[in-house]
């Protein structure tokens, strides 16, 4: 795959993450039964809960790895890929590229707790977790963000423009 | 014993080289011990002297890593009840539920991203380290290599460590909640895991398999 082509597919997987980033946050990512009382959380709903039951600092990581990490993620591959060939700030570019890939996986961590809150929520009517679509929609969003920040190159940001005439 | 880590002179120019992070070209040059030659537009370090050392301790630390990774895999990470009764969990009970309920590639992403992806990269950093530190030439050394790059950002066990601790504080608001040993086997899995990201030195195994051609 050419340089030119990784650049492409990058700029379609950013686009592809800011659309599916709209249904992963205002779906639910899971519903809570407890007793009876069934209860439906966004990814949002989720940190508020956790706020309000007192628990800052879970709280903070939480909102973090999966509302924080992804809008920054969004944000700054559509700044990188939309300066790509241009000679404007290229040493902090890279310096947000290589953060960008340290920080990527967090995001990971909401779809590891549904996975561990679906499992241990199998007591039948008493307590009971299932997912919910939004759920696939937010895997989907860090699967393209990790992919696009993955195959963006570091050395690319340094390249000049492809002549319009190949 | 090559204890040197230097890039091979890839350029037919001679004298020049090029940075392995933003391909801009270097004046090579020779090196004192305890010297070396940074990239001048990104800070790269591009030539530096490494002990053999290195990579003893990546494949150590993958060693442990993998040796963890069985009883993290096989004990329950924690048991949550309500009105006496009872739910074990483990990694897999997770993927297996998420699977019943309908969510297979949601399943299948938490297989892969918590078992299989730590698994095969530990294994394929330790089968590398291996080679080169018992300076045998083994065979899809390679390979393995490769496999190694390509699972580095797809291995979350860290991340799935401290998901598990904002599990248990989630769970405690509906029930019951009590710590397995299985996850202080994630734990010790998850920091020898980013102990062997930060001891193994792909530049020295890539040139070491180059040289072995």
């Amino acid at each position: 795959m050419t340089d030119h082509l990784k650049v492409k597919l990058s700029r379609a997987l950013t686009a592809a993450g800011i659309i599916l980033y709209v249904p992963a946050n205002f779906l639910p990512v899971m519903t809570i039964t407890l007793t009876g009382q069934v209860e439906s959380l966004t990814v949002m709903g989720g940190v508020v809960e956790l706020y309000e039951t007192g628990l800052v600092p879970v709280a903070a990581v939480v909102f973090l790895a999966s509302v924080v990490v992804p809008i920054v993620k969004l944000v700054s591959l559509s700044w990188l890929l939309g300066l790509h060939g241009s000679e404007v700030n290229q040493s902090r570019r890279m310096k947000v590229h290589l953060f960008l890939i340290r920080i990527g996986t967090w995001a990971m961590v909401d779809i590891f707790l549904l996975s561990i809150l679906v499992a241990v929520g199998q007591l039948g009517i008493l307590a009971s977790v299932q997912a919910e679509a939004g759920a696939l929609f937010f895997a989907a969003m860090i699967i393209c963000t990790l992919y696009a920040a993955d195959i963006y190159k570091t050395h690319m940001i340094w390249q000049q423009p492809m002549p319009s005439s190949t | 014993m090559k204890s040197e880590c230097n890039l091979p002179d890839n350029s037919s120019e001679g004298g020049w080289i090029h940075c392995p992070r933003c391909y801009a070209s270097l004046r090579d040059r020779v090196l004192g011990s305890h010297e070396y030659l940074c990239c001048g537009r990104c800070g790269e370090q591009v030539k530096s002297l490494r002990p053999g050392r290195t990579m003893i301790a990546a494949w150590a630390f993958a060693m442990a890593a993998l040796v963890t990774f069985i009883p993290a895999n096989l004990n329950p990470i924690l048991i949550f009840s309500v009105a006496g009764n009872s739910q074990e969990n483990l990694i897999i009970t997770g993927v297996r539920a998420l699977w019943m309920q309908g969510f297979q590639p949601l399943g299948a992403l938490v297989f892969f991203s918590a078992i299989l992806a730590p698994f095969f990269y530990l294994a394929s950093v330790s089968y590398v380290s291996a080679s080169w530190t018992l300076q045998l030439r083994l065979p899809f050394a390679g390979a393995a290599l490769r496999l190694a790059e390509a699972l580095e950002s797809w291995n979350l066990l860290p991340v799935f460590a401290i998901a598990c601790m904002v599990s248990v504080v989630k769970l405690r608001t509906l029930g019951t909640v009590s710590w397995e040993p299985g996850s202080l086997w994630i734990l010790a899995t998850a920091v020898f895991t980013m102990l062997t990201i930060q001891c193994f030195d792909r530049k020295c195994a890539e040139l070491y398999l180059e040289g072995g051609k």
